[in-house]
């Protein structure tokens, strides 16, 4: 399920190189394989991109993780239901949170379209409308929800192995084994609800794949669509307990994709049982922002802010 | 040459001209067609019916629809994949092949997957040869293989493949579906004065008509009449393929002479949605095999294009086009060896064959055999347009089909035609001419007191729900998901409509949903007890129709920034340098030189990019103090400052000088980076916080062009071309500004400031003068040694100087007194941007510094980005580094933790090729004249 | 993309403003609370349906101005 291509993200000017490197170099320092490459080596992974010097945003080089590839998202979110449910955890699907009972500062349970629950504990791990979650418990969030588009493309046979990333050019490309394009970029330009899609982003985003890969322009689009993304101050999610007792929150995970999400999840489970939250995200809680130390996590993503 | 041996007498209303016959390639051999054939009509005129291989299983496949959508006859033309051969004009030489079939279309090894079906079941992409888990990269590679879709070439494409363009246009009316609905709706809007466009997907205009009697090509001859007159304007191989918030309306235009595809780009005021109709194939056994072919695909191959599309057929119908089509059949010579009635509660229980329809097995397991299979079994209306505008389908049981919620219809778009109803074509017409008055009125075509225009409503004919027969078949034919795999999929627990699509990927084909999206939903439905209401629908997604990248990025348009000086540094040998939207010289070739030049002698530098804003009034001062971090309130006429900017998190956002040119006007100078962010920076905070304030501010970064000169010798250069400002150090000091005439260019505004670090004079004279004062000052000086110096010599020159640069050696988080800022913040000043934060930092004192660093062994240059490391721990990292050619030795300027940053600490820099050198923190940033002598000079 | 109307120069594309987001009062930094202030830095009320907020016609007229849009629908008016 896991597909290993290698993961470029690219540089296409000096100031993006830099930060490149500081990745690289901090990957290391963590043990990560991960480096900085030069035009020609892109070129051998990516036969089909423009590395020449003429091109408007010249690829100066990128940052090269091996290890990099993409996932079958909708087997994992299904794998983890059916151990949950196999463990006795309840599953409500199509089911709407419609208030949070809080008594004297802690949670008393939660009321639904479809009945109420009694519970001492809620987590909070709504993307989209964490905020619109969280005001139901008395917590505010320092959350603005915007759309994130993405879109595929007719399929062609394999041409590309490696997943790219251009951050100047707001643009993510991969292959899949169904040989469409998987395309996406930056969120929205501004805050939204709305996961209809527009015009301009599918413009822009076909002019950013053509100057990276110009002879695709035959390529047709198939699909596009949007979704929600919580973007907190820092672009870093927020983990941990709030102000009220019980009321929990794993949000703000914005353009992270769900790489984290596993073991991100795994922390939440220690908070929970034990009450205490774990060191691993003891950095993330929702108090920083009121305490001004922020997380410096804006590189962490795959995709530029 | 292939000979047309099915190609019929002349029909009434067929679309190709005999009088222009062509020839083209066919997997390598010729081919002859008509002009107005289509690729599939061509090649099914000369008998052939198998035009590809299917995804999973490659199983042969032929005509199923005979139009845009189907999804049988997806083809390559030369080196355009995925071309839709049942759409796409035949044309003299077109090299056209089938896709995905190896070795070749007839045999195809990959057949064999059929034999092995079982391994490729429901959600075969989820749980398929993952086990055992080390050879899934094996896997993988192979199931890559199956992938399928045309060819992509890493080469530069034709000129013809590349030329794309956009239109924007503003219609009151845009309709969208040239079927009789959509030309009345034109017609009528036109006449009541709105301006009108029409957009067809096929190549022409009539719909369902053209394949009609004589009374419904009459019809069509007398709507193409009116609309001729009605100054409509027509796209025909054109589709509206989305409909985005506000009524943006986008629509792919083909089939144009020198431009491949055209995005136009619509702000309609009204939309009128008149798609018609999509027949819905019928799930049973075989329904795949060649031969097997909807009632609408047989009737336009016999009437548009003469193709007698089999010998003997077995007709499935439900409804009068279906039975029209067996009319059809028959006046066309083929021989209709049974009909079955499915309104009698008749069905078809399988297809025999397997290269090509063989016979078919009825109820009761009577056998006849055929070599055509006809369908006809209802309609799904296609309602994308409608559903991104917000409006809900609404499932009719009766008519077994969806419409559109008309509670849940936006005001600004109207459907006609039959996404609505059915009934006679008059019905339909007199329908049609309502919505087009009545979409013109709300365009604001007529007069606001005309009324609403009386729609009447259509008559809903009774149709039977047939979504499947008695066995399993084929419902998503592009993707090769049977109703079997939908069953599976229910019973593993996915049995939402949009569950079982992403497990299966039904609908997620190249057809778009368009042919099976109705019977996925009524299979779920059924297989989990529940309606197709209460099943819901996949969500509808642009585009309608697949358009290509070029399209829709049209021609390539990035805007560039050149300053005036530009043809200069071009003639000597400048590289260049992407910096956003500029383009500016990194170096001539020896930035080492130049920096020496500059240290020793003179040297120039174009900084046009620079931002500056022109600031004049009374209040600008009170602006100056709020907006940087240090004090302003002081600064006379004829000074120049250097200033901070922090935002209200007190993180640094930009820097640069500004001058005092006169009591009341000020410049103001930004990084070239920052000049637009700093611009709306001011313009916030004077509009919405300090509206009364007095500032007017006039962006002014291109209307000078901005040369610094630095160097020991700068004076006398600059000496040689001024004659009325005073340069001497007493008269001209530094940090101060004059304005007069340089090199005979009046309006010339002269700082003395210095970023490399020298004595040093920047130069901002209009624009058009820039290239003469370059000049100029490069000709005055050739006894001087005055040289021209790239970025490259200005970076080392302002690292040797430990001048930071905002964004480099600092980042989003960095706040002031991490910046090293400390000497410039003014917290006593009173109130300004970040001010508080800037206290609170203050108390808690910063967690890292920028310092100066020098790596011990002088001759290694730690790559910027380079990591500190402590006890393997990360405490600080290489904002900036290079070889001092002045120093002879590497310098840096580094973020580290607090603890670190005392001077004379040593500290440990892993380099990126893994080796770990020692470097010390030095005592000032500058590692060239910490005292600032030589720019004071 | 959606039309934004100008009171300066009429509908325009969003293409030429620059999104400001809701606007949020800044609190007196005299006697601001960290936690008053930081409320002021970060926090908004991200309202899923009508919501009042600001733009920059960039583009245009270079004016900042007041919108209400339905973030849901993206429905526009003037205030």
């Amino acid at each position: 399920m896991f597909s290993r291509r290698g993961h470029l993200t690219l540089a296409h000017n000096d100031s993006s190189l830099r930060t490149m490197r500081w990745r690289a170099e901090v990957n290391k320092a963590s043990g990560v394989d991960s480096e900085v490459i030069g035009p020609a080596d892109i070129k051998k992974l990516v036969p089909f991109m423009d590395t020449s010097e003429r091109a408007r945003y010249p690829i100066l080089g990128a940052l090269y993780h091996p290890p990099g590839g993409i996932i079958r998202h909708d087997a994992v979110v299904w794998g983890y239901a059916r151990a949950a449910d196999a463990m006795g955890v309840h599953v409500h699907q199509d089911t709407e949170l419609t208030g949070i009972d809080v008594e004297q500062g802690r949670v008393t349970g939660v009321r639904t379209n479809r009945g109420s629950i009694a519970t001492s504990v809620v987590v909070n791990c709504t993307a989209g409308w964490s905020t619109l979650v969280a005001n139901l418990a008395g917590v505010r969030l320092p959350i603005q929800t915007f759309p994130l588009q993405a879109a595929v493309t007719e399929p062609v046979r394999p041409f590309l192995d490696t997943v790219v990333v251009s951050g100047t050019l707001h643009v993510y490309v991969s292959q899949t084994d169904r040989g469409e394009l998987v395309f996406g970029a930056s969120v929205d330009p501004f805050a939204s609800y709305s996961t209809r899609g527009t015009l301009e982003f599918v413009e822009g985003l076909a002019g950013h794949v053509l100057q990276l890969m110009p002879s695709l322009s035959t390529l047709r689009l198939l699909r596009q669509w949007a979704g929600l993304c919580d973007m907190t101050p820092d672009f870093a999610p927020i983990m941990g307990h709030t102000e009220v007792d019980g009321f929990l929150v794993d949000v703000g995970w914005g353009t992270y994709g769900f790489k984290a999400g596993p073991v991100a999840g795994e922390a939440m489970a220690e908070c929970v049982a034990t009450g205490r939250t774990p060191e691993l995200i003891s950095a993330f809680g929702l108090r920083r922002f009121a305490d001004g130390s922020l997380v410096g996590e804006k590189g962490a993503a795959a995709v530029g802010h | 040459m292939k000979r047309q041996t099915r190609r019929l007498d002349r029909q009434p209303g067929e679309v190709i001209d005999r009088g222009s016959p062509l020839e083209f390639g066919w997997n390598g051999r010729s081919y002859p067609a008509y002009a107005g054939d289509t690729i599939a009509s061509a090649l099914a005129a000369c008998g052939e019916r198998v035009f590809s291989r299917s995804f999973k299983y490659h199983r042969p496949r032929g005509l199923l629809t005979a139009s845009y959508t189907d999804p049988g006859c997806i083809v390559q033309v030369g080196d355009e994949p995925n071309v839709r051969g049942a759409h796409r004009l035949a044309e003299p030489g077109m090299d056209v092949r089938s896709q995905d079939t190896w070795p070749s279309l007839v045999f195809d090894v990959k057949a064999a997957n059929e034999l092995v079906g079982r391994f490729l079941p429901a959600g075969f992409y989820y749980k398929t040869f993952i086990r055992p888990r080390p050879l899934w990269p094996t896997y993988e590679r192979v199931l890559r293989r199956f992938s399928h879709g045309g060819v992509v070439s890493p080469d530069p494409l034709s000129p013809e493949l590349s030329s794309y363009d956009k239109r924007q246009v503003h219609p009151d009316v845009l309709v969208a579906g040239g079927g009789p609905a959509g030309m009345t709706s034109a017609v009528a809007a036109a006449r009541a004065g709105a301006r009108v466009m029409l957009v067809e997907e096929e190549h022409s205009l009539g719909g369902h008509l053209r394949w009609g009697d004589k009374a419904d090509l009459a019809a069509l001859h007398d709507l193409r009449s009116l609309l001729a007159a009605s100054g409509v304007e027509v796209l025909t191989n054109s589709v509206v393929f989305g409909r985005y918030d506000h009524n943006h309306v986008a629509i792919v235009q083909r089939g144009l002479t020198h431009v491949y595809e055209r995005l136009v780009k619509a702000r309609a005021k009204t939309l009128v949605v008149a798609p018609g109709l999509i027949e819905r194939p019928y799930v049973f056994a075989g329904n795949d095999v060649p031969g097997v072919m909807l009632s609408t695909a047989v009737r336009r191959l016999i009437n548009l294009y003469a193709v007698k599309p089999g010998d003997r057929a077995v007709v499935l119908t439900a409804n009068p086009q279906g039975d029209a089509a067996v009319v059809d059949l028959e006046r066309a010579g083929v021989e209709v060896a049974h009909v079955v009635d499915a309104r009698g509660g008749d069905d078809l229980v399988r297809v025999l064959g397997r290269g090509g329809v063989k016979g078919v097995e009825l109820v009761g397991g009577h056998r006849i055999e055929c070599d055509l299979v006809v369908t006809a079994v209802g309609w799904t209306a296609p309602l994308t347009l409608l559903t991104m505008a917000g409006t809900v389908a609404a499932y009719d049981s009766r008519a077994a089909r969806y419409f559109p919620g008309t509670a849940t219809l936006p005001d600004d778009a109207l459907p006609a035609g039959g996404v609505v109803g059915d009934g006679t074509l008059d019905e339909l017409v007199a329908h049609a001419d309502a919505v087009g008055r009545e979409a013109a009125r709300r365009a604001g075509s007529m007069s606001r007191r005309e009324p609403a225009a009386e729609i009447p409503a259509l008559p809903v004919d009774a149709h039977p729900e047939l979504f499947h027969g008695p066995t399993h078949g084929i419902v998503d034919f592009s993707e090769d998901v049977s109703s079997r795999d939908l069953l599976t999929a229910v019973e593993e627990g996915y049995s939402s409509a949009e569950l079982a699509k992403r497990y299966t990927t039904a609908t997620m084909g190249p057809t778009q949903g368009k042919l099976e999206s109705v019977n996925v939903v009524a299979i779920i439905a059924e297989a989990t007890g529940r309606t197709i209401s209460q099943t819901g629908t996949t969500t509808w997604r642009p585009p309608y129709a697949p358009v290509t990248l070029g399209a829709l990025a049209g021609r390539h348009r990035e805007p560039v920034r050149y300053s005036p000086m530009h043809p200069w540094h071009e003639r000597h040998g400048a590289a260049p340098l992407v910096a956003g939207a500029w383009i500016r010289p990194d170096h001539y070739g020896d930035p080492a030189g130049e920096v020496l030049a500059v240290r020793k002698r003179v040297g120039i530098i174009d900084v046009t990019p620079i931002g500056k804003l022109d600031l004049r009034g009374p209040d600008v001062p009170k602006l100056l103090n709020l907006l940087y971090v240090n004090r302003w309130s002081k600064l006379e006429v004829g000074r120049v400052r250097y200033g901070v900017m922090c935002a209200e998190d007190g993180v640094v956002l930009d820097d640069g000088v500004t001058g005092r040119l006169g009591d009341q006007h000020y410049l103001m100078s930004t990084t070239s980076s920052g000049a637009a962010s700093v611009w709306e920076w001011v313009e916030s905070w004077l509009q919405t916080e300090h509206p009364g304030w007095q500032v007017h501010v006039t962006p002014v970064t291109t209307s000078y062009a901005s040369i610094n000169v630095a160097g020991p010798r700068s004076r006398e250069l600059l000496g040689r071309v001024v004659a009325e400002i005073d340069l001497t150090p007493q008269a001209f000091p530094y940090m101060h500004v004059r304005t007069g005439r340089v090199a005979g260019v009046d309006g010339c505004v002269l700082w003395r400031i210095g970023f490399t670090g020298e004595l040093s004079f920047e130069l901002h004279v209009p624009a058009s003068y820039g290239l003469h004062v370059w000049e100029t000052l490069l000709d005055s000086g050739n006894d001087l040694g005055v040289r021209a110096f790239g970025i490259e010599a200005q970076r080392i020159l302002r690292l040797e100087k430990g001048h930071l640069i905002v964004g480099q050696d600092t980042d989003g988080l960095t706040q002031a007194f991490s910046a090293g800022l400390d000497g410039l913040i003014r917290l006593d000043k009173g109130d300004f941007v970040g001010r508080s934060e800037l206290v609170w930092q203050a108390e808690a004192a910063a967690e890292s510094r920028l310092v100066g660093l020098h790596p011990n062994d002088a001759s290694v240059v730690p790559e910027e980005g380079s990591q500190l490391i402590e006890a393997g721990v990360i405490c600080g990292r290489v904002t900036s580094s290079r070889w001092s050619p002045t120093l002879h030795r590497s310098i840096c300027l580094a973020q580290v933790a607090t603890e670190f940053a005392e001077p004379g600490t040593l500290v440990t820099v892993r380099l990126p090729d893994g080796r770990s050198v020692p470097a010390t923190v030095t005592e000032h940033l500058a590692s060239v004249d910490p005292e600032g002598a030589r720019l004071r000079g | 993309m959606i039309l934004i109307p100008c009171p300066w120069c009429g509908s325009r594309d969003a293409g030429e403003f620059a999104y400001g987001g809701e606007p949020t009062p800044r609190p007196d930094p005299r006697t601001a609370t960290r936690e008053q202030w930081r409320g002021y830095l970060y926090l908004r009320n991200n309202v899923a349906g009508w919501t009042t907020e600001r733009w920059y016609h960039r583009m245009g007229c270079r004016r900042y101005l007041t919108v209400q849009r339905n973030t849901v629908t993206n429905e526009v008016r003037q205030p």
